[in-house]
């Protein structure tokens, strides 16, 4: 049903580097992978309306402080 | 029937109007209110209300730029406009005059020679209440009832009501204006179709005006008299007229008769580009009780709008038999937005018995349709018919539950109203019973106006739609506590709801023992002195019905407890009222500094779960077997923003319990040490890393702020 998809909204996150592997990175992704559902309009609408945004996070590296 | 003498009839004659200057006659149309005499601010300042009175009163606006167009000068008054500056204006409750008075006064400002009031069922107590108060004022102005009402009801109104001088019946765009040049003229009126008037001491009924076969001939409604145009969130354009089906309890009938039809799809698409080339709305409430009876014209339609390449957003009304799922995609490729579907009865041998006869499992397949097509649809269901019995009841109130498994899908349960000179009302008019359950159709507010009360009392047959049909097999308390707990039981707690009927393969029998539970616990369920809708519609209802399924429900009757107990504990996370975070800024520092100390932000809150919501609520859409979800703890937070968005967190478990970690007293070095990341995909990742992107992924999602120093040490430095 197209009602019950949701629709996907990439953030992009930025963290320092604190020296990880690409592989590692990838992995701690998965495990801190949070599904943010945003619901407009307030609770009351919230208990019965559709999920309208998730938000996918994707991370990229920050420059290295100095 | 008593009669009321109380004020003398200005116009038994026909006298020409004293105000009639020479110029042109000046005419003020009054709309009947939807909103009126409710106590409660509260309820009439709530959004739906105030969006159903936000409608433009489109029948006198079209009868002024009738008038107009016969050198009338028309003004318009919109009651639910003044009944929202009569409750605003400043002063207690009490202290105020009536709603009644202060329309009166108000109008009592204007300057008109005639005085012309639309009518519709529920207000009409009202609307013959603000005319007795104007003949009063000014009985030299004559007095014109029209609209659905009075239409139907013209010779008792007028019997009973001598300061209503003249009723113009069904469409009035012919009629109106005849009449009108008749009393300019100070003329009989005799020989116009479609007026009922007084002759002497005598009623005069003419016979029934034609009706208007060439709708394109009718002119863009006056908008230009209602300024308030530009506050509205859309604008309603009549499609057409006429519904050629014959339900027993229907009232269109009588008013737009049977023969279906419909505006060019040019003229109305050129009415909508006139609205929003002028007032820059592009939503339209498109009006027609059967819009789609002529399958071709409907494409037809929709295809003109699609060809235009221009955005126009449009709702209308439907039956499910005369709209197949082509037709929905096409029309929500033109712009439908939301659709209107009476289905009445869930029951298949009431569907016969009111001669609706929609086949029930194709009304559910359209449904699905719109759905598919994010089409809001409106699924009108009614109760209380006279034959209907307690397994119709539950088929009725089975597919309200169904249709609560739809996204889009709004159902809507209405209790039966007698409408003035539908088959149902001729029929039992001698059995009709006022016993204060009223149809939502002539709901007042909280408590019928006391001197509203009196008339209906003393008219049956004026004000029939207040009184009841006497259903033999059911008790309409009962169906009116049934009503206001499915409305507001959808509303607050959607999927709780669905979830109860599935497990219960009847909600009824949930609703049914949360009486009986409350009969037993005095401090539950509609208190002394507290109106029983007016509790339903509370936040103690909904705390109360909680209570019920977590103590009683779930653990002696539920079959999948478990799916009850992360419904409610997902759906009272969400309507928790958490304070707006303080700051959410991000604070300008970063996770690499590990003594920094993290803490929830201000208003994020989290919530345990036994089970995936998300996966309860796919099984629920397609009915699935509940007992299949698995036990699969989660955690949610939610955050409240300042512009009443919420966003409700699914955490991953590692997110949940770093988060847990974080009570505004350990800095980032000793979360890490107490962090247990157990997966072994991770085992080759040190744990202070771990931590410190975890801590970051959840300080830029908002959960987490960082501070210098622990909430302890800041009380104890602001102490010394």
């Amino acid at each position: 049903m197209a009602a019950a998809k949701n629709t996907q909204h990439k953030v992009v996150l930025t963290i320092p580097d604190i020296g990880l592997s690409k592989t590692q990175i990838n992995s701690l992704k998965r495990n801190f992978k949070n599904e943010v559902v945003t619901h407009l309009g307030g609770p009351e609408v919230l208990a019965r309306r559709r999920i309208v945004v998730v938000v996918v996070v994707v991370i990229v590296f920050a420059q290295q402080k100095v | 029937m008593m009669h009321d003498r109380s004020v003398t009839p200005g116009q038994a004659e026909h006298p020409a109007p004293c105000a009639h200057h020479g110029g042109a006659l000046r005419m003020c149309l009054v709309g009947p209110p939807t909103v009126t005499d409710f106590e409660d601010p509260e309820v009439a300042e709530s959004e739906a209300i105030r969006l159903i009175a936000e409608h433009a009163p489109i029948g006198v606006l079209s009868l002024a730029a009738v008038l107009e167009q016969h050198g009338v000068a028309p003004q318009i008054v919109d009651l639910n406009r003044l009944y929202y500056a009569y409750l605003r204006a400043p002063g207690e409750a009490e202290a105020k005059q009536d709603f009644c008075s202060y329309v009166a006064e108000e109008l009592d400002k204007l300057t008109f020679d005639v005085l012309g009031f639309s009518s519709i069922c529920s207000s009409y107590p009202l609307t013959i209440r603000i005319a007795r108060d104007m003949k009063q004022r000014r009985p030299d102005v004559p007095i014109i009832f029209g609209g659905p009402q009075a239409s139907v009801v013209d010779v008792p109104t007028m019997e009973a009501y001598p300061f209503v001088d003249f009723v113009v019946r069904g469409e009035a765009e012919e009629t109106l204006p005849a009449l009108i040049k008749a009393i300019a003229a100070g003329a009989s009126p005799a020989g116009i179709q479609g007026v009922t008037y007084r002759e002497g001491d005598r009623l005069v009924r003419a016979p029934n005006a034609q009706i208007i076969a060439d709708l394109d001939a009718i002119p863009l409604p006056a908008f230009h008299l209602y300024p308030e145009l530009k506050d509205c969130h859309y604008v309603p354009l009549e499609l057409g007229r006429g519904c050629p089906f014959a339900c027993t309890f229907c009232s269109t009938n009588d008013f737009f008769r049977r023969k279906f039809r419909l505006k060019s799809p040019e003229k109305v698409i050129e009415q909508m580009r006139q609205v929003r080339d002028v007032y820059g709305i592009t939503t339209f409430d498109l009006i027609h009780d059967m819009f789609t009876v002529d399958r071709k014209r409907v494409i037809a339609f929709c295809e003109a709008v699609i060809a235009t390449g221009e955005t126009f957003y449009w709702n209308c009304s439907a039956r499910t038999d005369c709209i197949d799922d082509d037709m929905i995609a096409t029309m929500a490729r033109a712009g439908c937005k939301a659709i209107f579907f009476g289905i009445e009865t869930g029951s298949a041998r009431l569907q016969k018995i009111v001669k609706k006869n929609i086949d029930l499992n194709e009304a559910t397949a359209r449904i699905v349709a719109t759905d598919r097509n994010q089409i809001t649809t409106a699924v009108s269901l009614i109760t209380g018919f006279p034959d209907e019995t307690m397994e119709d009841l539950r088929d009725t109130v089975h597919f309200f539950a169904d249709s609560l498994r739809f996204d889009f899908a709004e159902p809507q349960l209405h209790i039966l109203a007698p409408l003035a000179e539908t088959p149902l009302e001729s029929h039992f008019r001698s059995q009709l019973v006022f016993d204060d359950i009223l149809s939502d159709m002539s709901h007042q507010g909280w408590r019928q106006d006391p001197v509203d009360r009196e008339m209906i009392q003393q008219h049956l047959d004026i004000f029939p739609n207040f009184y009841s049909i006497p259903t033999p097999a059911l008790d309409r308390a009962y169906l009116r506590e049934l009503r206001d707990f499915l409305l507001n039981g959808s509303a607050r707690f959607r999927w709780l709801l669905v979830a109860l009927h599935q497990d219960s393969r009847d909600v009824t029998k949930s609703f049914e023992a949360f009486r009986d539970w409350y009969a037993t616990h005095p401090d539950k369920g509609p208190r002394p002195g507290l109106q029983e809708s007016r509790y339903y519609a509370s936040i103690t209802f909904r705390d109360d019905f909680f209570e019920f399924v977590r103590d009683v429900y779930a653990p002696r009757f539920a079959r999948t407890p478990r799916v009850l107990h992360s419904i409610m504990d997902y759906e009272r996370a969400l309507i928790a009222e958490t304070p707006l975070p303080a700051d959410t800024a991000i604070d300008g520092h970063d996770v690499s500094d590990i003594t920094l100390v993290p803490k929830l932000v201000d208003g994020v809150v989290l919530t345990e779960c036994a089970a995936d919501y998300q996966r309860i609520i796919r099984c629920l859409r397609r009915k699935g077997d509940l007992r299949r979800i698995p036990r699969k703890p989660a955690t949610i937070a939610t955050r409240q923003h300042a512009d009443k968005r919420l966003d409700v967190v699914l955490l991953s478990p590692l997110s949940a319990q770093l988060l847990k970690l974080c009570d505004g007293e350990r800095d980032i070095s000793e979360i890490a040490t107490r962090l247990v990341p157990a997966r072994r995909s991770m085992a080759d990742i040190p744990t202070d890393k771990v931590c410190m992107f975890g801590l970051e992924v959840l300080r830029q999602q908002g959960l987490i702020a960082l501070h210098r120093e622990s909430a302890i040490s800041a009380s104890q430095a602001c102490a010394s």
